[in-house]
């Protein structure tokens, strides 16, 4: 019943509502005003009745009754003297005053609400008809002369006086109970004219309390059906404002303006939600989803649509950059491996033929034997000398190109027992004394990679080291994700300007002469300690001894 | 022990190795009969007797270079373990290859040892003496 009202209200629209209302309001202020005029009216048409026939009807039947009265009295009078104004009076009131007395009353007693006095006072009026016949004979009696001299003749005027007086009581008791019931018939209207009032202060009540229902009725329709959509829309669009895309839910099919700036924000809302989408699939990756273009209008739409575009064309700039950088990187890769590949075959095919002068050497030497000159013994020994140091160089450029992460036999490698197994193998100085972190730690690696790197921080620490009591301590940390390996020593240390160049291949610090040393293992550790990922590095003065430290991945 | 000596055959192109085992046979007086083919083509040929040279016997052990012009070692291993006549060679790789590619693919043809060329003369004389130990100490089947 309410669901059905309220849906017929949603289909109007506000201003045919207002209307409407109004137009309840005024018909119902106009129908309570109407009947209030009307009740007002009645009452006081019983007034004026009141004012106009009521009040002169007691007041004539009053005359009328007194009239009667003077008659009897004149005549009581009059039978015993003789008097011509008292005469004179009965037959001015008989001829003229009673009459007049008796149209007046007729008259004041056309109201149909007074036929009753009406027929009283004509049947009073017969009565008096009949005392006027005995008046006039009364007045006929006393009118000669010798009247009151006469017994037979007075005693005449005496019965023809009681005959009236009799009558005149007859008609007095008549108009008595007239008088009665007029003011019955008075007090009646009074009633009546209370009883509109009454109803006139209840209808006034009434009207009040419609109109209060009907403001209260109308606020509430007001707040329901405009001011929470309303709000509830504000609330929503100030979402939006701020960003967040809701959907707007409308439960109730409406007509009305209201209905329509719903529906104006849901298509908003849903071209939000659309460019929202479109946004989030373009941001996917996706730049081949079509832009919906709410009209031509739609700025944002094309400006997403040109936001695709252009990140569609950087999409493929940077698709043929990653393409090109892959091919480079591959073509690098490729150049390394060629480089590596070429130092391999190069050194391998020297070897041959340095062999052979060494052998050639040593045959001459041998089957000169005694014929050599002191001198020439010497020049062959540095011979002897020079080519095992090629040698040793062209092994080391074999190492170093063969060097770097090997992909098979990765395995758990426990680097306590590596190290210990490479300090087994190591000849050293007596007095050396090695300290080593208790449990150096399990890593992933290629054991022989590994091996490779702290045999040359080891055997560099030793082989270096002119300390009288050696010392090398071996340490790690853990780093997130690497674990870093310090080998420390107490050597003659390296001078800061040297720490990045030691890690190249073939430099020494020393005369190879001096000091028999290739100037490869720092390199060659470099090589494999970055290929797995890692850093190398080293903390070191002279006169201080040197920490060198690698990172390897945990 | 053996009266009469197991042919050698040493596959090596570079002429002072030639000579370098040479002079290790003669210092090691390691007196079995030495021929030299310059390329694993050539030792096949000599093997199957294609060649000039004809043989008496075929050499029960044969000093095997890697890298070498025209066949190399492995291939010319590869070669006579599918011949029938030849398979049953010992083969010694003697060659300054490190590879272990090559190592792995000379023991899967059953070589009976693979030894790296040392620099030095007096290794290499040391090297040699221990081989001709080891094969004098081998019986190998009469033909």
């Amino acid at each position: 019943m309410f669901q059905g009202i309220t849906n017929r209200i949603y289909k109007m629209k506000i201003g045919t509502r207002t209307a409407f209302s109004f137009l309840a309001v005024i018909i119902v202020v106009l129908a309570f005003s109407i009947g209030s005029i009307l009740l007002l009216q009645y009452g006081k048409n019983i007034d004026l009745k009141i004012a106009n026939n009521f009040g002169p009807v007691v007041n004539a039947i009053k005359d009328f009754e007194y009239t009667i009265e003077e008659t009897s009295r004149i005549c009581k009078d009059l039978s015993l003297q003789a008097d011509v104004n008292r005469k004179n009076h009965l037959h001015k009131i008989i001829n003229r005053v009673y009459p007049k007395q008796k149209l007046t009353v007729i008259g004041l007693c056309q109201e149909p609400g007074l036929s009753e006095i009406k027929k009283k006072v004509i049947s009073a009026d017969k009565k008096f008809e009949n005392a006027k016949f005995a008046l006039l004979e009364f007045l006929q009696v006393i009118d000669s002369t010798d009247t009151y001299s006469n017994p037979e003749k007075l005693q005449k005027a005496l019965q023809l006086r009681y005959q009236i007086e009799k009558e005149n009581l007859a008609i007095k008791v008549i108009l008595d109970e007239t008088s009665l019931e007029a003011i019955s018939v008075f007090n009646k209207l009074n009633a009546q004219k209370f009883a509109s009032y009454r109803m006139l202060s209840y209808l006034l009540v009434v009207m009040i309390i419609v109109i209060f229902i009907v403001g209260v009725l109308s606020i509430i329709l007001t707040y329901v059906t405009i001011i929470k959509p309303i709000k509830e829309l504000s609330g929503i669009l100030n979402e939006v404002g701020e960003g967040k895309i809701v959907a707007i839910e409308n439960q109730i099919k409406r007509s009305d303006e209201i209905g329509d700036m719903i529906s104006s924000a849901q298509r908003v809302v849903r071209g939000f939600k659309a460019k929202e989408q479109v946004a989030n699939a373009i941001g996917k990756g996706d730049y081949e989803i079509r832009v919906p273009l709410l009209s031509k209008k739609d700025r944002l739409g094309r400006a997403i649509s040109e936001m695709r575009d252009s990140l569609k064309r950087s999409k493929i700039i940077e698709a043929e950059n990653i393409k090109s950088l892959e091919a480079y990187t591959l073509r690098l890769e490729k150049k390394n491996k060629e480089l590596d590949q070429f130092a391999y075959i190069t050194s391998h095919d020297l070897k041959s033929p340095l062999r052979g002068i060494n052998n050639l050497t040593a045959w001459i030497e041998e089957d000169m034997g005694e014929l050599l000159t002191e001198e020439s013994k010497g020049y062959f020994k540095t011979l002897k000398g020079r080519v095992q140091r090629m040698e040793e160089l062209i092994n080391s450029i074999l190492t170093y190109s063969r060097a770097g992460k090997t992909l098979e036999n990765q395995e758990k490698t426990n680097t306590q027992q590596l190290v210990f197994a490479i300090l087994e193998q190591t000849e050293m100085k007596a007095n050396t004394s090695v300290l080593i972190d208790e449990c150096l730690p399990v890593i992933d690696a290629n054991k022989r990679d590994l091996i490779a790197v702290f045999s040359v921080f080891i055997s560099n620490a030793i082989r270096h080291n002119k300390s009288p009591e050696p010392i090398i301590n071996i340490t790690f940390k853990n780093r997130g994700g690497f674990i870093e390996f310090c080998i420390a020593d107490n050597g003659p240390g390296i001078a800061a300007e040297y720490h990045e160049k030691i890690f190249t291949i073939f430099q020494t610090l020393e005369r190879r002469d001096d000091f028999e040393n290739i100037g490869a293992g720092l390199a060659i550790a470099k090589k494999i300690v970055e290929d797995y990922g890692g850093k190398i590095w080293l903390e070191s003065y002279p006169g201080m001894g040197s920490r060198f430290y690698f990172t390897w991945p945990s | 022990m053996h009266d009469k000596m197991v042919n050698i055959l040493l596959v090596e192109d570079d002429e002072v190795d030639v000579m370098n085992v040479k002079r290790a046979f003669k210092k090691n007086n390691i007196t079995n009969p030495l021929f030299v083919c310059n390329n694993g083509v050539e030792a096949l040929q000599f093997l199957r007797g294609e060649s000039n040279e004809p043989i008496s016997e075929i050499p029960k052990i044969i000093l095997l270079d890697i890298n070498m012009p025209k066949m190399g070692g492995i291939e010319f291993l590869r070669e006579i373990r599918n011949d029938n006549k030849l398979k049953n060679i010992s083969v010694f790789i003697m060659t300054t290859s490190n590879e272990d590619k090559d190592k792995v693919d000379a023991y899967n043809l059953n070589v009976a040892g693979y030894i790296l060329k040392p620099l030095s003369m007096e290794r290499f004389i040391e090297a040699v003496s221990t081989l001709n130990n080891y094969w004098k100490l081998c019986e190998f089947p009469e033909n």
